[in-house]
């Protein structure tokens, strides 16, 4: 569980963060939505340890993530942030850094964790290329390699950035039913995304920020009824039934 | 709670490692230029001979000062200078994420000479202390370089050439201090080049005490170096404390350098040329690379040593002059493959 207590922060003398008061529950997948600006990515960057809260504190199950040890912090909350260099690895060798909060200086060496690597290789779908290096690999085979990275950090709580940023469609609903996997496990997921459809479709609860506030809270449904995606992101959502369930287009609204 | 305690997976053994039979033969090659550097030279040598005076404790024996006064200091300072380079180029290269850095090329070797120079013309006649001065030097250097990545978040080519700069101001500084100090430091051209033709084993044993224990720390911790390849955002969502790693392999990278330089001079290319060589070899994952970059690095400085002093015996080449030639063109290579690549 994540707990945010009247966070505060600004880059500068201005806020980017206003008043966060939040709870993130284990057993779901919540989804960050908003404007360029709006502060998703300050929000993962805060609750990943990479900035630092000008007020308030942050709790993970319980305990003050500014006391926690960073390779503590790491193997408990996993970060996907949404740029990255290209290492000159393989994909086994990028997989494998994944434990390095749990094994640090000495490496993966012991058969329980290469286990682990390989276990979270065939869960992300990069077993087969495992000894490819990552330059020549596509951007959604890239994304999938992190993505098992994250997977063999083995955190409770998994934040992702963007991930399905350039993804076709069907490898960004896979990275989203990978999202939910995890959740259904137990995991505390919270992912921002720019897609207002996958977002919808598959979170559990949706956070709506706009200029630094947090002005929507609730359900997919909840979120549809109360118009806020209407009125901050000016388009609108229109539910259609499938034989999969329902689902949600965006169309233009009053403000296009 | 974890996912990954129950997994089906069937339990792998280790696949042996096609890089392994590198460090068996990486090693043997330093040993053989080793040998080499002992046995070959401007006058013929019976290594033999040299020995049986040594354990007969006949001093005067030609042979024997030959090997145990010459030879022997310049082969391992040749050894230590050309390791302990080629780590503190792979250790540069990872701290800027720049391929491109080695301690000649962004101006850190610049900055060991120039203190060196400047230690030599304030206290002329005491070496000791000069490993020391070529670390403040080259720290110094990159200390600057680093300052200048880290406050404008300059890219590859911008921190290049920031080093390059860096570089030529203190190479000017350094032929200051030759023109005010004329008398003190006479005789330098041979330390600016870079070259072994006056290592002693008064010069490579204080350099020694600083080298050996920075390549033991770098190669036990050399983990973090692969996680501070993926990025500054990774590498702390990783739990690496990603500044302080960084300043403690920039400290490691400075006593390399620096002690290299304060016996052997102003050796260029050996930190850009051997891990690039050797990542074509082992890969970039650095629990392979730095050792083979130790024993390559020796082996290379070593070999290129030998070669330019017998090349056109009896005259001597200083070596430094010999890797120039060799390590400019491999330097444009490698300017124009990255281009290649990035198309």
């Amino acid at each position: 569980m994540i707990e945010l207590q009247q966070v505060s922060f600004g880059y500068g003398g201005g806020f980017a963060a206003r008043d966060w008061n939040l709870t993130l529950e284990d057993h779901s997948l919540t989804a960050v939505i908003g404007e360029n600006g709006s502060g998703k990515t300050t929000l993962l960057r805060l609750l990943a340890g990479e900035l630092r809260p000008r007020e308030g504190r942050i709790l993970l199950d319980g305990r003050d993530t500014a006391s926690l040890p960073k390779r503590a912090l790491a193997r408990s909350l996993s970060y996907f942030p949404q740029g990255r260099p290209i290492p000159d690895m393989t994909v086994e060798e990028v997989v494998s850094l994944g434990r390095y909060p749990h094994v640090g200086a000495r490496g993966e060496r012991t058969p329980a964790e290469r286990q682990r690597i390989l276990f979270a290789m065939e869960r992300a779908g990069v077993a087969s290329f495992a000894s490819r290096p990552v330059r020549e690999l596509s951007y959604g085979e890239r994304q999938r390699v992190y993505l098992a990275m994250q997977l063999a950090q083995d955190a409770n709580h998994c934040l992702f950035d963007e991930p399905t940023n350039f993804l076709d469609a069907a490898a960004a609903f896979s990275m989203l039913e990978q999202l939910r996997a995890l959740a259904g496990e137990g995991r505390c997921v919270l992912c921002v995304l720019h897609d207002l459809s996958l977002a919808m479709q598959y979170a559990h609860r949706i956070l709506l920020l706009h200029g630094g506030r947090l002005v929507a809270d609730g359900t997919p449904e909840q979120i549809d009824a109360s118009g806020a995606v209407e009125e901050y992101l000016g388009v609108a959502l229109r539910r259609v039934e499938t034989s999969n369930g329902a689902v949600y287009a965006v169309t233009p609204g009053h403000r296009v | 709670m974890s996912i990954l305690q129950n997994c089906c997976i069937p339990k792998s053994s280790r696949r042996p490692d096609r890089r392994e039979w590198l460090f068996w033969i990486l090693p043997l090659l330093a040993v053989a230029a080793f040998v080499l550097a002992l046995l070959v030279g401007a006058s013929r040598v019976d290594l033999g001979e040299a020995l049986s005076a040594a354990l007969a404790g006949e001093r005067e024996n030609t042979a024997y000062r030959i090997v145990f006064y010459l030879r022997l200091p310049r082969a391992l300072g040749a050894l230590l200078a050309g390791g302990a380079l080629a780590t503190a180029g792979v250790l540069l290269q990872a701290v800027l994420q720049n391929p491109m850095a080695a301690p000649n090329v962004i101006g850190v070797n610049a900055g060991a000479g120039f203190f060196s120079i400047l230690a030599m013309a304030l206290f002329p006649g005491v070496l000791g202390h000069l490993p020391l001065a070529a670390f403040l030097g080259a720290l110094l250097a990159a200390l600057l370089i680093y300052a200048v990545s880290a406050v404008t978040g300059a890219g590859r080519v911008t921190v290049t050439l920031v080093g390059v700069a860096v570089g030529s101001i203190l190479t000017a500084a350094s032929n200051t201090v030759k023109t005010l100090f004329p008398d003190s430091v006479y005789d330098i051209s041979d330390f600016l080049i870079g070259g072994l033709s006056g290592v002693s084993l008064a010069t490579v044993l204080p350099a020694a005490v600083m080298i050996l224990p920075a390549l033991g720390i770098t190669l036990l911790g050399s983990r973090s170096l692969d996680v501070l390849s993926l990025g500054e955002e990774v590498a702390g969502g990783l739990g690496l404390r990603v500044s302080r790693v960084r300043l403690l392999w920039l400290l490691l990278s400075a006593v390399l350098a620096g002690a290299a330089v304060s016996f052997c001079g102003l050796i260029g290319f050996v930190g850009l040329i051997v891990p690039h060589v050797m990542r074509r070899l082992v890969g970039n994952r650095h629990r392979y690379l730095l050792p083979a970059s130790i024993f390559g690095g020796g082996a290379f400085l070593l070999l290129a040593d030998t070669v330019s002093r017998t090349l056109f015996s009896p005259y001597e080449l200083p070596v430094g002059i010999l890797l120039s030639l060799v390590g400019g063109p491999f330097f444009i290579g490698l300017v124009l493959m990255e281009r290649r690549a990035k198309r």
